[in-house]
C-alpha cells in the first residue's frame, strides 16, 4: 500500500473497505494475466459486496485462465475528497492497480440513482467519461445490469452494454477482447466485432432521431448492427450449481451473510415489476444442488447465516425439500436459514416451522396495494384472506413483527385505495389480537409506501407517474388515516423517485444532464445524504429537457419508445394486452397455472414454460 | 475444555479492520476451521471470545491475545487450520491454555515511524528523547470528561527516538496498557508539543508486559 493511501485511511471513516485483503479474495500473479477486468459497483462497498449479481460474475470470471477480475466500488464522500485530494486515482481492491490501466472496466448498473455514482467512479479513475472520447481499445468500458434495459440514458458513456443475464456474455465478450489486443484491432474495429455477439448492444452503431414534440422518430442501426438486441439467458440454471466461494469481507456489509440464487425470474406477471418481466422465463434450481452449494457457501465463509435469494422465494415447488436438506446442515451449529421475499399466499405453516427454527427474525410481505381492485389491476393476486391467514400463522407461531411494503401511485388508484392500506393495517393488528401466542411482547406492524416509478419492459411503460405533490397528498391521506398505535408508518421521498422514474424512461438526451449532475457534484444520489433535487433541475433546465416529459406523461402505444432499441423476449404485443387487462381489473394466471405466451420461453430451453401449461 | 488463548498478529491492510469487525473476522474464522466454539446460553446465542486488550483502527500488532472457549476437543491441527482460515494480514502464532488473567496485563511496547515531510528537524530525536525524560508530559487528551490536559508522563516506562533515514524518526515507548490506557497517538501528539509535530505517525503493537516487565502470555 502505498503512502498517500496511507494517510488517506488514517482520515476517513470504515478506511476497512478500502484496504482489501479479505478472505477468499482472488489474487493472481500478474506475470500469468493478459486479461485484466475491474469488475466496477457504483456505490459503497457495503452495498456492492452485498449484491449477488457481483459475486456471480466474479467468480465467472476468475474461472478463466489468465483473465484477473478484481472488485472496485465507488468511495464514500470523505474518501472521495481525500482521493481527489491526494491525487489517488480509483483502484482495484485486490492489487490496489489504477483501474485505469485495466483492459476493461465492467459496471453493474442495478438502479437508475446510481448512474452518477458511475460517472463519478470513471472522473475517479481519470477516465474521460464519454465513449467517443476514449480512443484507445483499452480500457474498454462497459455496463451490465437491469438499468441496461433502458441503455439510452447512458448511451453515450458506455462503448457497449450487455444486456441480460452475463455469466456466459461477459465471458464471452473477454475472449473477444483479449483477441482483438492480440490482433491491434482499433477500438471501433472491435466494438463492430462486439455488436455481432447476442446480447451486445454498442451505442455508437445506432442513430436515433427525434421528433419536433420530442419524442423519438426513429432508431437506425449501422453496419449491421441488430435491432432490437435481444437479452441474453444463461444456458443451464436449472441444473447449476451456485457459486460458493465469495469474498468475505473484514467489515460489516449490509446483507453479511452467505446467499445462493434459489430460482430466476418470476412466475407472478405483477405489471409494475420490471424484474418480473426482463429475467423471464422463471427457473429453479434443483434441491440437491441448492443444498450443495448452500453448504459450501457456509463451510467456505464461515458466516452464520444463509439466505436463500430470489424475487419470489416461496414460489419454489420445492422449497421445503430445499429448508430441509439445509436445516440438517444448519441446526446442529447454530446457522439460521433466512428466507426473504415471501408470498403472503403460499406461506404454510410447514416452511414457518423451518424458517424459525434457528433465529426469528421480523417477516416482510409486499401486498403493494391495499384493495383488492387495485391488486387485480397490477396482478398482484394476494387476497386479504390469505394475508391474513398468513399473519395468523406466524403470530400463533410467536412472531411479533410484520413488515407491509406497499406503493402509492399506481395507475388507476383512488383514495378509497389508499384508504385501503390503513383497513389492511388493521386488520393485520385485529389478527395479533385474535390469535397472538403472547401478547405480553406487544406486535410491531410497520407500514412503508414508496412512490410507483414506471418502468421500461413492464405492463406500466406507456404509464404517467403521479405527480410529486399528488404522491405527497396521498402519503397524508393515509396518515391521517393510520391511528393505532402498534401500527408505524413510513414512506420514501417523492423527490428521488421523480428523478428515478425520468431516469428510467430517458432517451439519450439525458447524457448531457447527467453530466451536468455530476459535474454539479452528483456522486451517490442513491444516498439521502448526497441527493439534492435542486442539482437535477437545474440540469434538466440547462439542456431544456423537462423530467415530467419523461416521468409524468403517458405515452402511446404507437410511440417509438427508446429503450425498444433492446428486447427482454416479451412481446410488445403481450405488455399491451397486460395494459389493457389493467384498464379492466382483469387478473392473468401464474406461468406455472397457465402460459400466456409471452414470448418469453423462445429464449431458453428450460424453466417454467415447458413445465406445464399451454406446452406441457 | 477449560480457556484457550491464541497468540494473534494484525499486519498490513488488516490494520484496518476495526475491534468490532476484528472479533467478528475471528468468529468466521473458526468456523472455516471448523473448530466449534462455546456458546453463550440464551435467545441469541454467540460464541464466548474476548481480545484482551482492544487495537485502533489503523495500528498494527504482532501480539494481540484471543481467549475463547471450544465446545468441544481441541484439534491437534488447530493453529494449522486457523492460519489456513484467517484473511490477509492476521495470523495466529500460538495456541496455549490461558493462564493469568488478561487484566493483569499492564505494560505495553510499542513501535512507531513518525515521518517529516520535509526532513526531520535538526536534532529532533535527541531533544524529543530529553523531552520525553523530563518528567511531565502535558497534552491535550480526550476522556471521558470531553478534552482535558492530562499529564501522560506516569503512562510512559520509557521512550526513544532515533532517525531512521528518509524523514522519518523510529520510536520505542513502552506505556500504560489498561487502566488507564494510552493510545501511541498521544506520543506523536506529545511530539507536537515539544515542537516537532509529525505530519503522520504510524504504530505497531510489539510486546505485553506484567507489572513486573516480565512477557505476558
Ligand atoms: S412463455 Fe408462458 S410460461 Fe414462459 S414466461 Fe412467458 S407466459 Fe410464462
Amino acid at each position: 500500500m502505498n503512502e498517500k493511501l496511507k494517510r488517506a485511511l488514517r482520515r476517513v471513516e470504515k478506511p476497512a473497505r478500502y484496504a482489501g485483503g479479505e478472505f477468499n479474495r482472488i489474487v493472481k500473479n500478474k506475470a500469468d494475466i493478459d486479461l485484466r477486468v475491474a469488475l466496477c459497483f457504483p456505490d459503497t462497498y457495503e452495498i456492492g459486496m452485498s449484491n449477488l449479481g457481483m459475486r456471480v460474475l466474479y467468480d465467472a470470471a476468475n474461472r478463466i485462465e489468465r483473465v484477473w477480475c478484481e472488485r472496485v466500488f465507488a468511495p464514500w464522500g470523505d474518501m472521495d475528497a481525500e482521493m481527489r485530494a491526494a491525487g489517488i486515482p480509483l483502484f482495484a481492491l485486490e492489487s490496489g492497480d489504477d483501474v485505469r490501466d485495466f483492459d476493461i472496466a465492467a459496471f453493474s448498473l442495478g438502479y437508475e440513482m446510481a448512474y452518477t455514482a458511475a460517472l463519478n467512479m470513471l472522473s475517479l479513475a481519470g477516465l474521460p467519461l464519454r465513449s467517443a472520447e476514449r480512443e484507445n481499445l483499452t480500457p474498454l468500458v462497459i455496463a451490465g445490469g437491469a438499468c441496461c434495459f433502458n441503455p439510452e440514458p447512458m448511451a453515450d458513456f458506455f462503448d457497449l452494454f450487455l444486456i441480460g443475464e452475463g455469466e456466459e456474455l461477459n465471458c464471452e465478450l473477454y475472449e473477444l477482447l483479449r483477441a482483438a489486443k492480440a490482433d491491434r484491432l482499433t477500438k471501433p474495429e472491435f466494438l463492430r466485432r462486439a455488436a455481432g455477439l447476442r446480447g451486445v448492444y454498442v451505442p455508437s452503431l445506432y442513430g436515433v432521431s427525434y421528433n419536433a414534440d420530442g419524442t423519438v422518430a426513429g432508431i437506425t442501426p449501422r453496419e449491421g448492427a441488430p435491432l432490437p438486441v435481444v437479452k441474453r439467458v444463461a444456458a443451464g440454471f436449472v441444473s447449476s450449481a451456485a457459486p460458493s466461494g465469495a469474498v468475505v469481507p473484514s467489515t460489516e456489509i449490509v446483507h453479511d451473510r452467505a446467499a445462493i440464487e434459489l430460482l430466476r425470474g418470476c412466475i407472478r406477471g405483477c405489471r409494475f415489476c420490471q424484474a418480473g418481466y426482463i429475467y423471464r422465463p422463471a427457473r429453479e434450481r434443483e434441491p440437491e444442488k441448492l443444498a450443495e452449494s448452500g453448504i459450501s457457501a457456509l463451510k467456505a465463509s464461515g458466516y452464520d447465516e444463509l439466505t436463500l435469494l430470489s424475487l419470489s422465494t416461496s414460489d419454489h415447488s420445492r422449497l421445503l425439500e430445499v429448508c430441509d436438506r439445509l436445516l440438517e446442515y444448519c441446526e446442529p451449529r447454530n446457522i439460521s436459514l433466512s428466507l426473504p421475499s415471501l408470498r403472503a399466499d403460499n406461506f404454510s405453516m410447514e416452511l414457518m416451522s423451518r424458517v424459525q427454527r434457528v433465529r426469528k427474525s421480523g417477516l416482510t410481505f409486499a401486498p403493494e396495494a391495499g384493495s383488492r381492485r387495485l391488486r387485480d389491476i397490477i396482478n398482484k393476486n394476494v387476497t386479504e384472506e390469505e394475508l391474513l391467514n398468513t399473519c395468523r400463522i406466524a403470530f400463533e407461531g410467536g412472531w411479533s413483527s410484520v413488515k407491509l411494503y406497499f406503493m402509492l401511485g399506481l395507475p388507476g388508484e383512488t383514495d378509497e385505495d389508499v384508504l385501503a392500506i390503513a383497513e389492511l393495517s388493521n386488520r393485520v393488528l385485529h389478527t395479533w389480537r385474535a390469535h397472538a401466542k403472547n401478547k405480553n411482547r406487544g406486535v410491531r406492524i410497520a407500514v412503508s409506501t414508496s412512490c410507483f416509478v414506471p418502468k421500461p419492459h413492464t405492463a406500466f411503460q406507456w404509464s404517467a407517474q403521479v405527480p410529486r405533490e399528488e404522491y405527497s397528498r396521498r402519503v397524508s391521506l393515509l396518515r391521517e388515516n393510520m391511528r393505532a398505535k402498534s401500527v408505524t408508518y413510513s414512506w420514501h421521498d417523492a423527490d428521488t423517485s421523480f428523478i428515478e422514474a425520468a431516469l428510467a424512461r430517458g432517451d439519450r438526451r439525458l447524457g448531457a444532464v447527467l453530466e451536468a449532475a455530476h459535474r454539479r457534484g452528483g456522486r451517490l444520489d442513491a444516498w439521502g445524504e448526497y441527493f439534492n433535487i435542486g442539482r437535477w433541475l437545474a440540469s434538466f433546465e440547462e439542456y431544456g429537457l423537462d423530467p415530467d416529459f419523461y416521468a409524468c406523461r403517458e405515452r402511446a402505444y404507437s410511440e417509438i419508445l427508446p429503450w425498444s432499441v433492446v428486447s427482454s423476449g416479451v412481446d410488445e404485443s403481450f405488455l399491451i394486452s397486460e395494459n389493457e387487462a389493467a384498464k379492466r381489473g382483469e387478473t392473468t394466471p401464474d406461468c406455472r397455472t397457465k402460459c400466456s405466451g409471452c414470448g418469453a420461453r423462445e429464449l431458453c430451453g428450460e424453466g417454467v414454460c415447458y413445465e406445464g401449461g399451454l406446452y406441457g | 475444555m477449560g480457556k484457550s488463548r491464541l497468540l494473534m498478529s494484525k499486519l498490513g491492510a488488516a490494520k484496518y479492520i476495526s475491534h468490532l469487525d476484528f472479533m467478528r473476522t475471528a468468529r468466521r474464522a473458526f468456523a472455516r476451521a471448523e473448530i466449534p466454539l462455546r456458546c453463550s446460553e440464551g435467545f441469541n446465542p454467540h460464541p464466548l471470545m474476548s481480545f484482551a486488550l482492544p487495537l485502533s483502527v489503523g495500528q498494527e500488532s504482532v501480539c494481540e491475545l484471543l481467549d475463547f472457549e471450544t465446545a468441544g476437543e481441541m484439534p491437534p491441527d488447530a493453529l494449522r487450520r486457523l492460519n489456513a482460515a484467517l484473511p490477509e494480514g492476521i495470523s495466529a502464532g500460538e495456541l496455549y491454555e490461558a493462564g493469568r488473567k488478561p487484566g493483569l496485563l499492564r505494560w505495553l511496547e510499542v513501535e512507531g515511524r513518525l515521518y517529516y515531510d520535509g526532513g526531520i528537524p535538526d536534532g529532533a530525536s535527541e531533544a524529543l528523547g530529553v523531552f520525553f525524560a523530563s518528567g511531565s508530559l502535558v497534552i491535550r487528551l480526550k476522556t471521558k470528561r470531553g478534552e482535558q490536559e492530562t499529564d501522560i508522563a506516569p503512562r510512559i516506562r520509557g521512550a526513544a527516538f532515533t532517525d531512521a533515514g528518509g524523514g522519518v524518526i523510529a520510536a520505542r515507548a513502552v506505556i500504560s496498557a489498561q487502566n488507564p490506557t494510552l493510545n501511541p497517538d498521544a506520543i506523536a501528539a506529545a511530539a507536537g508539543a515539544a515542537g516537532f509535530a509529525p505530519d503522520f505517525a504510524e504504530w505497531r503493537r510489539a510486546e505485553i508486559y506484567d507489572e513486573d516487565m516480565r512477557v505476558f502470555r
